[in-house]
């Protein structure tokens, strides 16, 4: 037996001391890796007494992979549940299902305030010139911003 | 998104604060089971500034008690048994509303003044999430309580034109409220006139006009079903008729408008009740 755990001991020694030389990397995919450089941004302005604020930017990580970024500012009424996010040609929110919305882009929901990044793939058509913040249960916006 | 709740607790408490100056006389009780229906899209914000929504829809079905303990101190229960509540965009979402308890004491033996105090406990759903029917990541939230401990003090005087079959009511409220997670709600005071008539000595009809206001600045902004910063002057019809002996069915509609306070955080459109009642004089 004594020969049989020593190479078990010696293996798992081996593996220890791989794990101490390496420096294991986690890569957050939904988060930019790198530095995020922005290329357009814009600010919130509130719609129905919403609160609706903060700054909001479209820009690229290190790998060219485009995210759009609400900034550590954002806020709007998250009081009773979650608000869409959708990337626009106008301030309007112009739904044509019909024709498989040509106007809008759905992004994503969000839940809370404050800093949070929506990875973009495919990346942003360039027709799309502001971000909706819209309640779809009510169907009333929250919000916009022009980005620029 | 922050208006939903309100108009759910507004059918509640319209029912519900139906006060006067008198009190039970012992060991007499009243005892009713109603329904309401109310839909709207016509939503008042924060500013008062009017918007159209999807339809939000409510039923509730609430059981309302009186007892005297004595003929001077009477106590009221007030039992959201069963809420609803939903967009034409979502789910609807059901649960059990906030139970208030009211004590009344006539202050004068022979005056119908009273005063009453009524807890008003957290019993609801404090969340109850609805998902949207063609987005199902995005939800809303629409509670079946306000999540809050909250205390009304009511003073009423009421006044009979015996031998004419009419009495005419008024009251003044107020509304201690406290917290729901991190928001302090505003207090809020009610002002409210009823008046009725029996025709034919057969059925009696009412007619009310009631006012509420929000006092104070919001600490936040919250969604319209927990009430905070509500605002409305409503008005209703109402008439009641013995179908059997101490058995009794009633109906009631309310109306919104803007005569005294001017409508904010609430949905506005007709809200429909009928109801049931025994009573023991």
């Amino acid at each position: 037996m004594k020969n049989l755990f020593l190479p078990i001991v010696m293996v798992f020694a081996g593996l220890a001391a791989c794990n101490d030389d390496e420096s294991i990397v986690t890569i957050d995919s939904a988060r930019p890796d790198g530095t995020f450089a922005s290329m357009k941004s814009g600010s919130f302005v509130e719609q129905n007494g919403t609160g609706s604020k903060g700054m909001v930017e479209l820009g690229n990580d290190s790998g060219g992979v485009q995210f759009l970024r609400f900034g550590s500012d954002f806020n709007t009424n998250l009081g009773t549940g979650t608000v869409t996010v959708y990337l626009s040609t106008s301030k309007d929110f112009n739904a044509d299902p019909a024709n498989g919305n040509p106007d809008l882009r759905l992004i994503g929901v969000v839940n809370k305030a404050g800093e949070m990044f929506f990875k973009m793939e495919p990346a942003a058509a360039a027709k799309f010139t502001h971000v909706i913040l819209w309640c779809g249960s009510a169907n009333i916006p929250f919000g916009y911003a022009a980005i620029n | 998104m922050k208006f939903l709740l309100l108009s759910i607790l507004l059918i509640i408490a319209l029912d519900a604060l139906s006060q006067s100056g008198w009190s039970r006389r012992k060991n007499t009780y009243f005892a009713k089971l109603a329904a309401s229906y109310f839909q709207s899209s016509d939503y008042y914000n924060l500013n008062g500034e009017e918007m159209t929504t999807s339809v939000f829809r409510q039923n509730s079905w609430v059981f309302y008690g009186e007892y005297g303990i004595t003929d001077r101190l009477t106590t009221i229960l007030h039992a959201p048994v069963l809420k609803s509540n939903g967009f034409e965009t979502t789910n609807t979402v059901y649960g059990i509303g906030d139970l208030k308890v009211e004590f009344k004491y006539q202050l004068f033996k022979n005056a119908p003044v009273s005063i009453s105090v009524a807890p008003e406990f957290p019993t609801g759903s404090r969340n109850n999430f609805a998902t949207n029917k063609t987005n199902p990541s995005e939800n809303i939230n629409l509670p079946t309580g306000d999540g809050e401990f909250n205390v009304w003090t009511t003073l009423a005087g009421s006044a009979s034109f015996h031998p004419i079959p009419a009495y005419a009511t008024i009251s003044v409220a107020h509304n201690y409220r406290t917290r729901y997670d991190d928001i302090k709600f505003r207090d809020q005071i009610m002002f409210s006139f009823e008046g009725g008539y029996k025709l034919a000595d057969l059925i009696w009809i009412n007619a009310t006009i009631r006012a509420q206001e929000s006092l104070g600045k919001p600490s936040g902004v919250t969604d319209f079903l927990r009430g905070d910063g509500v605002a409305f002057t409503a008005v209703s019809l109402g008439a009641s008729f013995e179908f059997f002996k101490g058995w009794s069915i009633s109906t009631q509609v309310w109306g919104y408008n803007d005569l005294i306070f001017i409508r904010k955080n609430i949905y506005s459109s007709p809200t429909f009740s009928l109801g049931v009642f025994y009573e023991i004089k």
